[in-house]
């Protein structure tokens, strides 16, 4: 055990490498700080920017409203000291020499380390045409910026593959603008891996009386391109074509994890494992010492889901998540606390102000307890064996804090309270979740009850999917 | 009052522009204040003008 002289000598002469300078990495160094560690900070960063805040690439940047360069997140300022490097992909982590290896040929020796390299967009499977001019996607500042001219100069159609939180935001966005959309999407409605089926088609509803032009249970099987590589016209899955000149690839995020490949960690598309404590697991699933991680790329077991691994791709995690890393990077061991926040993530789209709290996919059963579905207004929540697990309101988010408690404390489902504005009728119906094992789109929450001992058979070196 | 830097998306989401022009500080400043659920939270660094709502963006 690490005595209080370890400890104030780690504070003061530790050197911290954070390699990821978005919104986790960024929020690990200010705690790191305020915790009070006096110790050399570096963030390294494969853009080139200061960490900047997404929610708004896909909501208020798209339509013109505020340009990209004004989500740069307040209070770096207060980092005077902290080294960056930016613009410069890690490459490697030497785990026994306690090295990460930079693009540039540099290598950084670290003490302690964050891992914080989050997710990026998954790319169209088909690279020629993912090249054509007018396919996008969409995850950073640059693409948020192409993306916003292109849609500022009038296409006659935009198409958007996958209807996600990000395509469906974006159809959103484009609607504002009076631009004439396509979604298509795999599942049965836009949402319907993170919300289910009974509420996944009251955001199709509301996607439909929006104007949006949208495909259920189609795919899009190829982009056409003309003779000068512009983009021209898509083919579908029901054998239609679709002429278009612009198409945002919105199919979920890949998790930047193939940096860690060969590092010794539990690293795989399923992120980087760690304890709840953010401590990164190897691949023998043992925890280490000196390795943490938070954020997007983090999977970590969840007490209050019978302790599941979890990656959770918000913004709320990634802070709250970040914050309890960098604590435990300098406290002493018997001062860890453990990352066990109830999951929360919004989403505005066609005016409508969506919010949850709790793992809506760890459910069996949905009842709407407050408010109706035809007019969008309402509280749903979700039930699994007899448990309150999750609730999502469109435009109630006032209830929020109210049901995040109940979710706490592991209230009985169907909830028993009487609250105002209840519906009559108050059975639970199937949430309709997709089969978890057939491929999908986008999942905001991740489950798979993903146990580190059984990586070992799947850890045979093999090619990387992208 | 700042309809350059908050505007209602549908009912309840508010919108805002975190990094907006020095120009608008009094603007950003009445709005705040005019905020029915006090949930505009306003911050000035040194360098530039910029607001925060921090985790309660989004909530009007």
């Amino acid at each position: 055990m690490r005595s209080n002289g370890a400890r104030a000598a780690f504070k003061d002469s530790g050197r911290i490498v954070i390699v990821g300078a978005s919104l986790a990495g960024l929020s690990a160094a200010e705690t790191l700080r305020t915790e009070g560690f006096t110790g050399p900070v570096m963030l390294i960063g494969d853009e080139p920017y200061l960490p900047y805040d997404r929610p708004p690439l896909s909501k208020t940047v798209p339509i013109g409203w505020i340009p990209p360069e004004h989500t740069q997140l307040p209070r770096h300022e207060t980092l005077t000291d902290v080294e960056w490097r930016l613009g410069v992909p890690a490459t490697r982590l030497d785990l026994a020499g306690k090295r990460v290896h930079l693009a540039d040929g540099y290598t950084v020796a670290f003490d302690r380390l964050l891992i914080a390299t989050g997710t990026r967009a998954r790319p169209w499977s088909n690279p020629a045409e993912a090249s054509l001019e007018g396919v996008y996607t969409l995850r950073g500042r640059d693409d948020a910026q192409r993306l916003r001219q292109r849609l500022a100069a009038g296409p006659r159609r935009v198409l958007v593959i996958g209807g996600g939180f990000t395509g469906s935001e974006l159809a959103s966005a484009c609607r504002e603008l009076d631009l004439p959309v396509t979604v298509t999407e795999r599942g049965s409605a836009p949402l319907v891996g993170a919300l289910g089926s009974v509420i996944a088609e009251r955001a199709a509803t509301l996607q439909r009386q929006h104007g949006v032009d949208l495909r259920c249970q189609v795919t899009v099987t190829s982009l056409e391109g003309d003779a000068q590589g512009r983009l021209r016209r898509a083919h579908l899955s029901d054998g239609s074509t679709l002429d278009t000149e612009v198409a945002v690839v919105a199919l979920g995020a890949i998790r930047n994890s193939e940096w860690l490949r060969d590092s010794g960690l539990a690293v795989g598309r399923f992120g980087v494992g760690c304890d709840a404590g953010c401590r990164a697991i190897d691949i023998n699933a043992i925890v280490t010492d000196d390795i943490f991680v938070a954020g997007d790329v983090a999977r970590f077991p969840h007490p209050l889901y019978d302790y599941q691994f979890l990656a959770l791709e918000h913004w709320g995690n990634a802070v709250e998540q970040a914050q309890v890393a960098a604590h435990n990077m300098v406290c002493a061991p018997a001062d860890r606390r453990p990352h066990v926040a109830v999951p929360a993530f919004w989403s505005s789209q066609f005016g409508v102000n969506i919010k949850s709290v709790g793992v809506p996919t760890a459910a069996e059963e949905v009842v709407i307890t407050q408010g109706s579905l035809d007019d969008a207004c309402f509280v749903a929540t979700y039930g699994n064996e007899g448990q309150l697990v999750a609730a999502v309101t469109f435009d109630q988010a006032k209830w929020l804090e109210h049901y995040r408690r109940l979710i706490e404390q592991a209230a009985p489902f169907p909830p028993t309270f009487r609250g105002v504005d209840q519906p009559t009728r108050m059975s639970p119906v199937p949430a309709g979740f997709p089969d978890p094992t057939a491929p999908t789109h986008e999942a905001t929450v991740v489950l798979t009850g993903y146990d580190p001992n059984e990586r070992r058979v799947q850890w045979i070196p093999r090619r990387y999917h992208t | 009052m700042a309809p350059d830097v908050f505007k209602l998306h549908g009912e309840e989401a508010l919108w805002y522009d975190p990094a907006p022009d020095e120009m608008q500080r009094e603007h950003v400043l009445r709005a705040a204040a005019a905020c029915p659920v006090q949930a505009i939270q306003v911050e000035w660094p040194r360098a530039a003008s910029r607001e925060n709502t921090g985790e309660h963006r989004g909530i009007a």
